[in-house]
């Protein structure tokens, strides 16, 4: 049986993709599939994920429902599928008309991709739909999310438990994440329900990036840093900053040396956000200031350089975030800049969004008077996040335990940061370090390591060539005709 | 024109009357029936709706720039009028070009579908068929993707080029204007500016940028209404407002018409009366035919008129001071007839049901 099905892969591979071999763990992972176990499989980012769940339903047909947390995401890959030419792929998710969802609803079966959101999943009308539909299997997309130890807990997530306890014949499950420690792994098997899952863990570790780490005095330093090295070296690359404001402001600073920068954060319009992706997909832009709201599901293989202005919340969110380089395989570069007060704000962002203990009491006495969740939640200040946190484990613990759950979220938080710092502050190879603290070690030791290792980013960098010029503005008649590239007769 | 000076247009037009929350949700265009009762007292209709995502704090920066420059002032209940100078500079204006009541926000959805379609064709043309869509929004994307099997089926890129070309020639629009505009549009190997560098290329700042890229839209569409091309009548489709009501007071007004009172209409609408009462001061803002006499007497709709025309107000409360007997909602009625051709609020025209509305406003 075995050996057929791998025969089968292989053909089914060349079929539907063109392509003449697997990458390193995808095979397992579509067999485990297709032999209908529940899945959990853990692999880095660039290592081509979205085959695991594309591949298996050409070889048993249905249709395959991937549950994804993340909007954004979730529309990039049905764009991505789309790209690719399969046209049975639909979303179904909040950005639907009324009566766009409708169609979709009314031709559920006629997809063989069904994108959606946990949210959309236990409305009860399309709950129903869902339950009619010959389901191949489940995918739950960035695994990671459903786990509170993660950094990028949703709590909207947890409620597909709900609806797979609900299934009376439930299909397989199969986990997909890029980043998920053993206490999120645990997690996951236990929120899917997932019966005696297939475990394919792969090592976050890539070799083609190497890793520098960077003490510097405070942000001024750090700046410094910054526009000296940036002068000299070409990306493209992502600096990853704090805040919004620091994303304008090392844009600005870039912008005004010649250099082709640009912010991106959650505070800007939709379009915008959209155009300054293509313009750094399209090479218009070389460096990127992004919050952590920059990343997920950018798809540029050619990235050569992230830059970690700040000192990431989380082992598995700098892991996520470096991961981002070199995903063509190219010689890649991770520099985190770290100075002492770092730990600081990152325990202030991280432990923003979550709720103090007093709050949730707060908020408990207003449900009980018979107050609005949302009036109680604007009366508390609370951001939207935190609101979703909070009313997620009132509804399962009730006050006094959802109280002893926040301090128990917020004190994983510190400690996760806590093993940041160590990690900033430490001596000794600094991959050997990082992937430590999820539990690996390295397969080997790449000729560009790291910083401790010895490494000469000037071996692995471009010297910059050219201070481009930027563009003025373009007459329009000239501008429209260059989009559709004829010339002013025509 | 720049936002200050469309806020200053706006103050000039509601004087001494009401609070600077007016001009705010006048130009988010908010439904509400204040709002569409104030679009319709002080002739607004050009600015509504023209900014549905704007920032109160944005708002307030400007409002307060005003004051500073003593162009505007409150009066002690905090109600806003223009201040010599103020007045100087709005009758110096040029004409408001905007046309928010024809559109009311759907100007995005005709640029979403334009910049997707440019987007599309520019790639396709260069051999490209797989790119990030500018829109992420799957209603754009669909009505872009049916045009490709009709009206743009076997279309050549120039053909689009010429039209746009020749459509925006035809406008009547400064070229600086066009070029900014064109600057936010994407295509093979050229994405579109973002605000931000926009303003900076430009020196305008941001908020004027989407001020007058609103108003090019608003031209745009009109003049394009007027002279149609196939393409671009197509990527138009639907955006203009063929109802002056919003959709929950339109169906409040076919349940009246069918014969349910108010009370019937609020129990199995299960909305709140209140809700009820700003749908039928919209409707009698926008229905020639709207049976005022169902509502108050014809002697006190001629009382209230009268002395709201002798104090030269539109004031609620002074208007209620003046009229105790009645209610706050019979006098929005009133008021919200005022202004209408004379015969026509359902006294000596008796109604023409199901007719459409003739004698409305830009419907």
């Amino acid at each position: 049986m075995d050996t057929t099905i791998t025969e089968n892969l292989g053909s089914l591979l060349k079929r539907v993709t063109g392509f003449d071999e697997f990458r390193r763990g995808q095979e397992e992972v579509i067999r485990s599939v297709i032999q209908g176990r529940d899945t959990i499989a853990v692999l880095p980012t660039g290592a081509g994920k979205s085959l695991c769940y594309q591949l298996p339903v050409h070889a048993l047909g249905g249709t395959v429902l991937i549950v994804s947390p993340l909007l954004s995401l979730m529309e990039d890959q049905v764009a991505q599928l789309k790209m690719k030419g399969e046209k049975r792929v639909a979303a179904l998710n909040s950005f639907l008309a009324p009566k766009e969802r409708a169609e979709v609803l009314a031709n559920l079966g006629r997809y063989r991709f069904l994108f959606t959101s946990p949210e959309m999943l236990v409305q009860p009308h399309i709950s129903k739909r869902l339950k009619q539909l010959r389901i191949a299997y489940i995918v739950a997309d960035e695994a990671h999310c459903i786990s509170q130890w993660g950094f990028d807990f949703r709590p909207d997530y947890l409620r597909m438990r709900e609806w797979l306890a609900a299934l009376e014949d439930r299909p397989p499950v199969l986990a997909l994440t890029a980043t998920a420690s053993e206490k999120a792994i645990r997690d996951i098997a236990d929120y899917l329900l997932m019966r005696q899952p297939e475990l394919f863990i792969h090592t976050p570790d890539r070799p083609n990036i190497a890793m520098e780490l960077v003490r510097l005095a405070g942000r001024e330093e750090k700046t410094e840093w910054i526009l000296k090295n940036l002068l000299r070296w070409q990306g493209p690359g992502i600096i990853y900053v704090q805040s919004r404001k620091r994303a304008e402001e090392l844009a600005g600073h870039l912008r005004n040396r010649e250099i082709h920068a640009a912010a991106f954060h959650a505070g800007m319009e939709g379009e915008d956000r959209i155009l300054v992706q293509q313009q750094f997909l399209n090479g218009e832009l070389e460096w990127i200031c992004a919050t952590n709201a920059f990343g997920m599901g950018i798809n540029k293989p050619d990235i050569r350089w992230i830059i970690h202005d700040h000192l990431p919340s989380s082992a598995a969110q700098y892991i996520q975030e470096i991961g981002r380089a070199g995903r063509d395989g190219g010689q890649s570069l991770s520099t985190l800049l770290y100075s002492e007060g770092d730990a600081d704000t990152a325990a202030f962002i991280a432990t923003d969004d979550l709720p103090e203990p007093e709050t949730v009491h707060f908020i408990g006495k207003c449900l009980a008077e018979g107050m609005d969740i949302r009036e109680a939640g604007e009366l508390a200040g609370l951001s939207e996040t935190a609101l979703r946190v909070i009313s997620y484990w009132l509804d399962r613990l009730g006050t006094a335990q959802a109280a002893i759950q926040m301090d128990r979220l917020a004190k994983a938080k510190r400690e996760e940061i806590q093993s940041m710092v160590q990690f900033a502050e430490g001596a000794g190879c600094i991959r050997s370090r990082a992937l430590g603290l999820f539990g690996y070690s390295p397969t080997f030791r790449p000729a560009h390591c790291c910083s401790e290792c010895g490494l000469d980013p000037a071996q692995i960098l471009t010297v910059r060539t050219t201070a481009r010029n930027t563009a003025g503005l373009q007459g329009w008649r000239e501008r429209i005709n260059s989009l559709f590239g004829v010339s002013a007769e025509e | 024109m720049s936002f200050d000076d469309i806020l200053l247009n706006i103050i000039s037009r509601i004087d001494g009357e009401r609070y600077k929350h007016a001009a705010f949700h006048l130009m988010k265009g908010k439904r509400s029936g204040q709002t569409l009762q104030d679009t319709e007292y002080y002739r607004l209709h050009p600015f509504f709706g023209m900014l549905p995502s704007l920032h109160a704090n944005d708002f307030d920066l400007a409002y307060r720039r005003l004051l500073a420059a003593g162009l505007i002032a409150e009066k002690e209940d905090g109600t806003v009028f223009l201040s010599a100078s103020g007045k100087t500079r709005a009758a110096s204006q040029g004409p408001v070009r905007l046309n928010g009541w024809s559109y009311r926000g759907m100007e995005r959805l005709f640029f979403a579908r334009l910049a997707l379609a440019v987007q599309t064709v520019s790639h396709l043309s260069a051999g490209d068929k797989s790119f990030m869509p500018v829109t992420a929004d799957p209603v754009v994307q669909r009505d872009v993707k049916r045009l490709f099997s009709t009206v743009l089926k076997g279309k050549k890129p120039g053909d689009l080029a010429w039209e746009m070309r020749s459509s925006l020639e035809a406008a009547g629009m400064e070229d600086d204007r066009l070029s900014r505009f064109a600057a936010r549009l994407t295509g093979k190997g050229m994405s579109g500016m973002t605000w931000y560098q926009l303003s900076e290329v430009t020196g305008i700042s941001e908020m004027d940028l989407k001020v007058e890229w609103v108003e090019t839209l608003h031209i745009w569409l009109d003049s394009l209404a007027k002279r149609p091309t196939p393409i671009l009548a197509a990527l138009a489709k639907g955006v203009k407002a063929e109802s002056p009501l919003t959709g929950s007071a339109k169906k409040t007004a076919e349940m009246y018409r069918a014969g349910l009172g108010m009370d019937d209409i609020a129990k199995q609408r299960n909305l709140k009366m209140s809700t009820i009462e700003d749908h039928f001061v919209e409707i009698a803002i926008n229905d020639p035919a709207f049976p005022i006499r169902d509502f108050a007497a014809p002697e006190d709709v001629k009382a209230v008129r009268d002395q709201a025309a002798r104090l030269a107000t539109r004031k609620l409360s002074v208007l209620k001071k003046a009229f105790p007997g009645l209610a706050y909602f019979q006098l929005r009625l009133i008021l919200a007839r005022i202004g209408k051709e004379e015969g026509a609020d359902g006294y000596d025209d008796h109604g023409k049901p199901g007719k459409p509305a003739e004698k409305g406003h830009r419907i």
